[in-house]
């Protein structure tokens, strides 16, 4: 049986994370789940390195599985049992897999590239995990691909604004509510599809990072062609300019591989205002891979920095207005885990069935 | 051997400005065969991104100062070539002085290297290799100090004089003992290490031993009574001890500061009073690149015959000599630390060869004269033991060296060197190995007579030359050096202290002994901050002077023969004189106007065998 894979992103340090991995693996723990977990960064300082103030940390049952970088054994408190060694190496050493025995602190490094990740949640599903939660890293998400769907946590260490907070995550849902699309063709190449989807017409390299490598593919496709471009690789904002004005020329559709693809590209207004236009054509912007958003987590928590004394201080925004504009601006659910627990998320993460939307 | 294969490695300045670091690690891969190709600085992700899609890449190496929201680009960019699906066939490696293995897993990469990496480093990173950072960097291995010399003498007059004094001293000591040559006796014969070490009760050393002590020892042996400065360390000191020992030793790096020289050996001194203590000052002295470290007794110990026995600390300055407590020391020292124990004075100098020799010392210091004259031991008493101690250190190999404080009493030099010079030629009798040691001061003697109002420089060079030209042995300026060029200011103490050792470097002296730079002025025991100072200050001037020169005046040359006339002279006096001993009394080798008194500890105690 195939785990369910959850991975726990971040908009920014300090938007609750560890908080959500935390009490996700304390409440499956409590419920009988066998829970696996990992991590595609390095969690467990005890003080956040930038901002000096108290972070949380991974508090783990007896029962759970974890992989993690052998340096992390000797700075969790809890009892691990090492079952199993792998052949991934991190900065922190050798990747092993282990169980908790005594409960207690767990500092978490492990795989930090997308083929790693892939094998880490196959052997922890084999160990046993039934549910495997993946803590994410500093702004980083592209091994993401490789869970079933994704939680992200935001707040106010992101934006104090709401207002653009909620927006910038509006985007974000945007980019990861775009419908799937199923191609028999091989995804080593960009390609640009005849409309039926059968003829290659164009074909390029996977990535698509300067204009003039994307004009020259456009360039061996008629006008008027209602063409699909698929783009497997990763894609420049200049390139996502530059494809608007061939979208009512000559193309239809984009199809990118999944939502990651467009996320790296750092600036998630960008290209909401990308998709936006394209659908204003009459275009639509589409995937081979979704990758399920979940839910969004809140945090009113944001470290202020303090001129006069050259420190940070521990500071909050209106909890329940962060709240409540961020539940009504996105059709995904929201959650403040220290307001409303996480039974309810726990249970969506239970029922997670194949509902994502159809092209 | 494992075939390494030439790797393609793309070196990215992903700061605004070319980074010389890459450049050296760009010269390293290259000279270990493999293909690197430099990119110009301040590219986009993006732009990096294409160039590694386009190039030949195995390896990417970036180097980054670290700034406000670096990290968040870095992470973006590692998320970017793996959504790029480059990092299932290039590995990524990050550089910079704010970049730790904890924040290089946060933000993705392979490896990280922060401040302090090596070229090699990178270079085995590039390969694949593990870097054995404590083996490769700690490749240091102890060294031998009295190798290469002949101990022939090339001032004939000196060494037949030297001759007569010496069969004197060995003539008059032949029908004579102490309590202090039969305690040596008794450790040297009865006290098994291996049997000491494996917790069993040495019972007819236990016997014996007590009887030739004085109270304090006697009454701790017969009635478990403790000096009153000292006490037992409690269970959980000794498995804290264990454990930093432990902890200290997984992760040490000993590294040389000698630059491009091989010599001097570098000792720096401990004797905080606590062996714990001084554990810790010679784990930051091994750590900050001292080769060698010399253990200090207290002055008290020196007085009292006999040593007391477990592992015990002190209230004041000098760590007590006690079998568990060199042991302790000992097993926490590095393989290539030479460690030195004290046996120049005091009523246990022979006793403290056999000890320190038969738990792993590697070098002792012996002087009949300063032991005598500056030292407060009975001239009588000093000389009997001594010649003892010489015979121990023969015995045992450890060679010693000849220390010249008196000196700092007011002793010339010439007269100091005379007395060194006799304590030299009894273990090249005996068959022991001495190092000359001239002390590098500001002696009462040029305070008086002028020859350093203008530089530290002069006088110095002509001790040495003036001993070179007596015999050709190896030469450790001591100790420390700069004595009584120090302040209370620390830069001032370590910057002196550096001087000095970059002139005796340049005269290719075998080692020097420096002292932390509060060591004059500490009131206590000397800081681990001061011994830091000192250690950088004179690894920077090694690095500063590397193999150029210093070039003495005139003077120099003038003073040395100045030096070895002196020395004859005296030498000439003690051979008249027909007796040392007395000639030591009758301040022959250091008067009482010059500031140097005969002892009295021990008098009356040395009696026909």
């Amino acid at each position: 049986m195939n785990p369910i894979v959850i991975g726990i992103t971040g908009t920014a340090k300090n938007t609750g994370k560890t908080t959500a991995t935390g009490a996700l693996s304390e409440y499956f723990a409590h419920h009988q789940t066998p829970v696996g977990i990992t991590s595609i960064g390095y969690d467990g300082e005890r003080v956040d390195n930038v901002t000096g103030l108290p972070k949380p940390r991974l508090h783990l049952k007896p029962g759970t599985l974890v992989a993690l970088a052998e340096k992390c054994l000797a700075a969790s408190s809890a009892r691990i049992n090492v079952l199993a060694r792998s052949d991934i190496f991190t900065p922190l050493g050798r990747v092993i897999y282990g169980q908790v025995t005594s409960e207690g602190l767990v500092v978490v490094a492990g795989p930090n590239k997308s083929r790693e990740l892939r094998q880490v949640i196959h052997r922890l599903a084999e160990i046993g995990a039934g549910l495997i939660l993946v803590d994410g890293a500093l702004n980083r998400i592209a091994p993401m691909v490789e869970t079933t769907g994704i939680v992200l946590a935001t707040g106010a260490a992101k934006e104090t604004n709401v207002e653009k907070l909620v927006w910038q995550t509006k985007s974000i849902e945007k980019i990861f509510c775009l419908p799937q699309v199923s191609l028999k063709h091989s995804l080593e190449k960009t390609i640009i599809l005849s409309q039926d989807l059968s003829t290659i017409l164009a074909e390029g390299s996977p990535s698509m990072l300067s204009e003039a490598s994307l004009r020259d593919l456009l360039a061996e496709c008629s006008p008027g062609a209602g063409a699909v471009l698929v783009l497997p690789g990763i894609v420049s904002l200049n390139c996502l300019a530059e494809l608007l004005p061939w979208m009512s020329e000559k193309l239809s559709s984009v199809i990118f591989r999944d939502p990651v693809k467009l996320m790296v590209t750092g600036d998630v207004v960008a290209v909401t205002n990308f998709i936006d236009q394209v659908e204003a054509k009459g275009g639509q912007v589409g995937y081979l891979w979704p990758l399920k958003l979940i839910a969004v987590t809140v945090n009113p928590f944001y470290p202020r920095y303090r001129y006069e004394y050259a420190d940070y201080l521990a500071e909050y925004v209106d909890a329940r207005h962060l709240y409540s504009a961020m539940a009504q601006a996105l059709s995904v659910p929201v959650y403040d885990i220290f307001v409303h627990g996480v039974e309810e998320l726990a249970q969506k993460i239970r029922h997670l069935s194949s509902d994502a939307c159809t092209f | 051997m494992e075939q390494v294969y030439s790797k393609h490695v793309l070196l990215v300045p992903f700061d605004p400005v070319h980074d010389i670091g890459l450049k050296m690690i760009q010269r390293g891969l290259e000279e270990a065969g493999h293909c690197t190709y430099l990119l110009p600085p301040d590219l986009t992700p993006e732009e990096i991104i294409g160039e590694i899609l386009v190039r030949k890449t195995d390896i990417v190496l970036l180097s980054r100062t670290l700034g406000y929201g670096v990290a968040e680009l870095l992470g973006r960019f590692i998320d970017m070539a793996d959504a790029a699906g480059i990092r299932e066939r290039v590995r990524f490696g990050i550089g910079g002085m704010a970049i730790r293995p904890e924040l290089a897993a946060e933000l993705g990469f392979d490896g990280g290297f922060g401040p302090g990496t090596t070229v090699e480093e990178a270079v085995a990173f590039v390969e694949g290799r593990e870097f054995l950072r404590q083996k490769e960097r700690s490749f240091k291995q102890k060294k031998e100090l009295t190798a290469g010399y002949s101990y022939q003498y090339s001032h004939q007059n000196i060494g037949s004089l030297l001759g007569k004094i010496t069969q004197g001293i060995l003539d008059w000591s032949a029908d004579k003992t102490s309590p202090g040559v039969e305690r040596a006796k008794l450790r040297d014969e009865l006290w098994d290490v291996i049997r000491w070490r494996n917790r069993e009760t040495l019972h007819e050393f236990l016997t014996e031993y007590p009887k030739l002590c004085g109270e304090q020892p006697r009454l701790a042996y017969t009635k478990g009574i403790m000096h009153p400065k000292t006490r037992r360390f409690t269970r959980e000191e000794v498995i804290a001890l264990e454990k930093y020992v432990e902890d200290t030793k997984s992760r040490m790096v000993v590294p040389s500061i000698q630059h491009t020289r091989q010599k001097p050996v570098i000792f720096n001194q401990y004797g905080t009073g606590c062996p714990f203590m001084d554990v810790g000052h010679i784990k930051v002295s091994e750590a900050w690149g001292a080769d060698g470290v010399v253990h200090f007794d207290p002055s008290w110990g020196a007085r009292t015959e006999g040593f007391l026995d477990g592992f015990l600390t002190h209230q004041e300055d000098g760590t007590v000599i006690t079998p568990a407590n060199l042991n302790r020391i000992h097993q926490a020292l590095e393989p290539s630390t030479l460690w030195q124990v004290r046996a120049h004075r005091g009523l246990n100098t022979p006793e403290t060869v056999v000890l320190a020799a038969k738990i792993g010392a590697d070098l002792t210091k012996i002087n009949i004269c300063y032991g005598a004259l500056g030292a407060g031991t009975d001239p009588a008493r000093m000389t009997i033991d001594g010649v003892w101690a010489v015979r121990y250190a023969a015995k045992y190999g450890l060679p010693f060296d000849v220390v010249t404080n008196e000196e700092l009493c007011g002793v010339p030099a010439y007269k100091a060197f005379a007395g060194m010079l006799i304590t030299a030629d009894l273990a090249l009798r005996l068959g022991a190995k001495p190092v000359l040691q001239p002390l590098f001061c500001f002696s009462p003697e040029v305070m008086i007579g002028g020859q350093m109002a203008d530089n530290y420089v002069d006088f110095n060079v002509a001790k040495v030359l003036a001993l070179r030209a007596v015999l050709h042995a190896p030469v450790w300026p001591g100790a420390p050096i700069g004595f009584l060029t120090h302040t209370e200011d620390r830069v001032q103490s370590a910057t002196t202290t550096a001087l000095h050792a970059c002139l005796a470097a340049l005269l290719d002296v075998d080692a020097i002994t420096i002292a932390s730079s509060d060591e004059a002025y500490s009131g206590g025991p000397i800081t681990v901050p001061a011994k830091v100072d000192t250690l950088k200050a004179v690894g920077e001037g090694l690095r500063f002077f590397g193999h150029t020169n210093i070039v003495p005046t005139a003077k120099a040359f003038d003073w040395s023969q100045d030096i070895l006339q002196g020395i004859e002279e005296v030498l000439d006096k003690v051979a008249a004189s027909g007796d040392f001993v007395q000639a030591l009394y009758d301040g022959l080798l250091g008067s009482r106007e010059e500031g140097a008194y005969p002892g009295r500890a021990g008098k009356g105690t040395v009696t026909p065998r």
